[in-house]
């Protein structure tokens, strides 16, 4: 094989093809020819490889967490519903869909039985305590996730089967780093929670221990309120349902006076706030482990919901519906 | 072709299967000759001659050494076939090593891609079974974050789902180019007590494995039956009586099979049955 480049130092022959002087270049008397070194037999010897490829086994798609993108293009196939989960760290999001996934595992979910998951391997590996963070909170939720010992954020898929309608019910659960929560109060980071635009739900985890004395109480009252301020500057005009999810109730009940203040702050803020109150596991022989979990859904899944529109004739409210897609593709651009 | 993880009775069963066609009780199909090669399936034999279960696959051996290829006539709709039915034996650690990597060998790829019908093997009773974390050793261990010795054990009924997944993705057709089709077997069901064997597989499954049980019953890409086997009708190894008696009698009416029909359930020793179903041939 021959190559031709140019000897001026001006002409970008080499790069374009067109020589900067008008020149035919078979004619130019700047052009250099170079017959490829791989001609040279003793020199094609050397560069054999010395190593044949390793042969790879065919693979098939996994069922770790799901990327956004990844997200989207189910959610283009099917009828969907995304269930954002916050909360700051340790407040019992990840036990949450640990218990979730137990339930339906050993078919305790009341109300509802299992039909599929895209992401099964990823919630047995949540259950059995797989996922760390050896590099500490990644930056942004990848588009694609892939199967790593390193934790990232990716979303969880479930396909339910609603007992009292027979209805089938595909939900995403994005697993949260804890800390993108006090990043969203502390920095206004919304960038990488834009997906909660297109949720029917969000819930808002809160450590219901905490709740329970009065310094830690205050700190999470004071730091919740503002979680939920700075969500409805994100998400209005159209806000989703926000549920107060109370966890850790096999700790002893809550002080009341700090949830009733959390619920008078949302309706100012224009909330209708439900709380929930659960156990994901429990170290008190009198609480169920995985109370309130099949409450939570069935009030979260309820017969309304499949009432909803998918697409609403409101153009602004099309807009948020379709906020997904959009974040989706500018995933792809950035 | 079989999928099932290790210790899933998979080997034992073809060979079972091989007495019931060689024996003329399959309904709907007869042997036409021997088989060219006998010798994966007589090294089956020697075992239970010797008053044993086959032990585990070789995963070392290749395709078309551990599998049996029969000619067959099937008589379907009053028109018979002539054909062979290449049957496999795949060892259940290939299947194990591919939900956890999502790899697999080519050649089984391309086997699998190229099945006409699939059989899902499940053993109840193996050791090898692993069910999902309970709530309080689960807890435990999200609380230490420590490494536990289960981290990398996938449970049963997680398995089963993952290659109900693999065959969404890779099996598509049977002979009859209808709705491709899976026949579950629940291996070793000698081992229960009246009560369970009179509710059934698939009440079985429904208790014992619920992710595994919605899969089955929401699964648009295919049809599924639930059968239930048992080679012997016991426990060889620890049954002396029973192993004289099959070893006097031969081993061509040793145990059953059970098929979990819309009719009930129905026994036969007919070991063609999940074969003749997943291939659309009743």
């Amino acid at each position: 094989m021959v190559t031709r480049s140019c000897g001026n130092p001006e002409c970008t022959f080499a790069q374009t093809g067109v020589c900067v002087l008008g020149n035919d270049p078979s004619a130019c008397a700047n052009i250099q020819v170079d017959e490829d070194r791989v001609a040279d037999p003793q020199v094609a010897e050397l560069l054999e490889p010395v190593l044949g490829s390793p042969e790879s086994n065919p693979t098939f798609p996994h069922s770790a967490s799901l990327g956004l993108t990844d997200v989207d293009i189910l959610m283009a196939r099917e009828r969907s519903h995304i269930i954002g989960i916050l909360g700051f760290p340790d407040s019992g999001k990840t036990a949450c869909l640990v218990s979730l996934y137990l339930s339906l595992a050993n078919g305790k979910l009341d109300g509802f039985s299992f039909a599929d998951s895209k992401s099964l391997m990823a919630f047995d590996e949540l259950s059995r305590g797989a996922r760390d963070w050896p590099d500490g909170v990644p930056d942004q939720m990848t588009a694609h996730t892939e199967v790593k010992d390193a934790r990232t954020a990716g979303f969880l898929h479930l396909k339910l089967f609603r007992e009292a309608d027979g209805e089938k019910l595909n939900i995403f659960l994005p697993d949260l780093p804890g800390e993108w929560s006090d990043l969203l109060i502390d920095k206004n980071q919304t960038e990488r929670l834009s997906f909660l635009k297109s949720a029917a739900y969000i819930w808002v985890m809160v450590d219901g221990s905490n709740l329970r004395e009065l310094i830690s109480g205050r700190t999470t009252t004071h730091r919740t309120k503002l979680l939920l301020a700075r969500l409805v500057e994100m998400l209005k005009p159209h806000l989703p349902s926000i549920r107060l999810v109370i966890t850790r109730m096999d700790s002893g009940p809550p002080k009341e006076n700090f949830i009733a203040e959390i619920k008078a702050n949302a309706i100012k803020l224009g909330i209708v706030l439900e709380i929930d109150y659960i156990a994901s596991f429990s170290n008190n022989p009198d609480v169920t482990p995985s109370s309130g979990i099949s409450a939570l859904i069935l009030k979260t899944l309820s017969l309304n919901l499949s009432e909803r529109i998918f697409w609403p004739n409101d153009p602004s409210k099309f807009g948020s519906e379709r906020q997904m897609l959009k974040f989706g593709m500018k995933g792809k651009n950035e | 072709m079989f999928i099932g993880g290790p210790d899933t009775g998979k080997t034992n069963f073809l060979m079972r299967l091989w007495l019931s066609i060689n024996a003329g009780q399959c309904i709907g199909v007869s042997i036409d000759g021997l088989p060219e090669e006998l010798s994966y399936i007589e090294s089956i034999m020697q075992y239970w001659l010797s008053g044993t279960f086959a032990q585990r696959t070789d995963v070392n051996l290749k395709m078309d050494v551990t599998s049996l290829t029969i000619p067959l006539t099937y008589n379907v709709s009053d028109n018979e076939t002539k054909s062979k039915l290449f049957l496999p034996d795949v060892n259940g650690e290939l299947w194990k090593t591919a939900v956890e990597t999502n790899e697999i060998n080519a050649e089984w790829m391309s086997q699998l891609e190229s099945s006409h019908g699939v059989v899902i093997f499940i053993r109840p009773s193996s050791t090898q079974n692993y069910a999902p974390l309970d709530w309080v050793s689960s807890g435990q261990l999200i609380e230490l974050m420590e490494d536990n010795p289960h981290k990398n054990q996938i449970p049963t009924q997680v398995m089963l789902c993952e290659f109900l997944r693999l065959l969404e993705i890779k099996f598509s057709r049977n002979l009859n180019s209808t709705k491709p089709r899976i026949s579950v077997i629940l291996t070793g069901w000698d081992v229960y007590d009246d009560a369970v064997r009179n509710d059934g597989p698939n009440a079985y499954i429904e208790k014992q494995y619920p992710l595994f049980a919605g899969k089955l019953r929401h699964l648009e890409a295919f049809d599924v039956e639930v059968f239930a086997s048992s080679v012997f009708g016991g426990d060889i190894e620890s049954d002396i009586a029973l192993r004289d008696k099959l070893l006097e009698m031969g081993f061509e009416e040793s145990g059953y099979i059970v098929h979990d029909s819309q009719n009930g359930l129905v026994e036969s020793k007919d070991f063609f049955q999940p074969i003749a179903w997943a291939l659309g041939l009743i």
